[in-house]
């Protein structure tokens, strides 16, 4: 069976990209161009209610009938569940696999993803004397961030339970480049160590290879992938009350 | 009996609203987010992450490994108490699906105060079963 992932090269999509070529799960790839408002048809809504990719559907549900799942990590614990991989049986094992991917869904993710936003991609919008304070709050929350990873894998190969799970592979997406984040890499030896060692597993290179051609080739927006990224399309979603 | 670590945050609340609606047995250790105390290094070895909540259940995660279990993140939390009570959880694969998409949804809306809505919770189990890939055991 194989199953569709609605998707697009960011981190997040990139998280689901490597499971899937590590556990060499059949795949069919639906570009969602979040550039272009993708997210935000009705048809993409049924399967991801909250406007975000990536987003699988599995033809071949727990029932046998067709199930589709959105956010990254549930997906991650779905695809786990299904082919029994990346994921230790052992309940302890199991749970600090968790913890650290929720620390992915809760932490890296997010605060990496405002690093990237203030630091790369405001400056070229919004005149620097107003973007102070968002880019030190951003820096200091990050670099916290990579100094937990770099003391987590202090003397370890993989980030939780001893082995290469789906918790290395959310995590890893959101550290291929410390310089956009404001942040200086260098200072994390450990977390590089581990980082370059995972970006250089076949699997991982060809995850990455995914919609290459679609990805940003610079930190240039159109102003309509701006308003669709940043602007009020994001707040006109919901049926808020304007 | 789980000792939980905590603070009046929409986070350390998760994790006090899941223990009081289970009616577990619990211990109340305050962190102060206000004076640092998530900094100190006796909460780090609890928290490598510096951050509230995080739990002791002391009497660990069940089977023949019964040592304490220390766990931090909210989410993660909540996924293990739904797994070690069986409440909150629905029985139907699908449904158990539809909340944990939510509960990660929910994990990052908050982080930006958006609204959110609410799935509590669920857990997969025994992944690595070879012949049960789709089947969830009772615990």
């Amino acid at each position: 069976m194989t199953i569709d992932v609605y998707t697009w090269p960011t981190p997040n999509g990139h998280k689901v990209h490597i499971m899937l070529h590590e556990a060499e799960i059949a795949h069919n790839i639906i570009p969602i161009n979040i550039q272009e408002g993708d997210q935000f048809k009705p048809d993409f809504l049924k399967i991801s209610p909250n406007n975000k990719m990536p987003a699988i559907v599995d033809p071949d549900g727990p029932d046998g009938k067709p199930i589709s799942v959105f956010e990254s990590a549930a997906c991650l614990i779905y695809l786990a569940n299904k082919t029994g991989k990346f994921m230790p049986a052992d309940e302890r094992k199991k749970y600090d696999v968790l913890q650290w991917l929720m620390f992915q869904m809760g932490s890296v993710g997010p605060m990496l993803g405002q690093c990237h936003h203030f630091n790369a991609y405001a400056p070229l919008r919004e005149p620097k004397e107003r973007l102070e304070y968002a880019q030190n709050r951003y820096i200091n929350e990050g670099t916290r961030i990579y100094g937990v990873i770099d003391r987590q894998l202090e003397g370890k190969d993989w980030i939780a339970a001893d082995e290469y799970t789906i918790a290395d592979m959310a995590i890893m997406p959101w550290l291929r480049d410390p310089v956009k984040q404001g942040i200086d890499g260098d200072k994390f030896p450990n977390l590089m160590r581990w980082r370059d060692k995972m970006w250089a597993r076949p699997q991982v290179l060809a995850a990455l290879e995914t919609l290459k051609d679609n990805g940003r080739k610079d930190n240039s927006f159109t102003d309509k992938g701006w308003e669709m990224m940043y602007g009020k399309t994001q707040a006109s979603q919901g049926n808020a009350a304007e | 009996m789980i000792d939980l670590y905590t603070y009046r945050t929409s986070n350390g609340r998760k994790a006090s609203i899941m223990l009081e609606e289970c009616g577990l047995d619990y211990a109340l250790h305050i962190v102060d987010i206000t004076r640092g105390e998530q900094g100190e290094p006796a909460f780090r070895i609890i928290n490598p992450n510096g951050r509230i909540p995080a739990i002791v259940d002391r009497e660990g995660a069940g089977g023949p490994d019964s040592a304490p279990l220390v766990l931090f993140e909210s989410g993660a939390i909540l996924l293990y108490l739904a797994q070690k009570t069986g409440l909150f959880l629905p029985e139907d694969e699908k449904d158990r699906w539809r909340a944990v998409q939510w509960l990660m949804s929910h994990i990052k809306r908050l982080i930006f105060s958006m609204s959110c809505k609410v799935g509590c919770v669920t857990l997969y189990r025994n992944v690595s079963h070879p012949v049960s890939h789709y089947r969830w055991q009772e615990p």
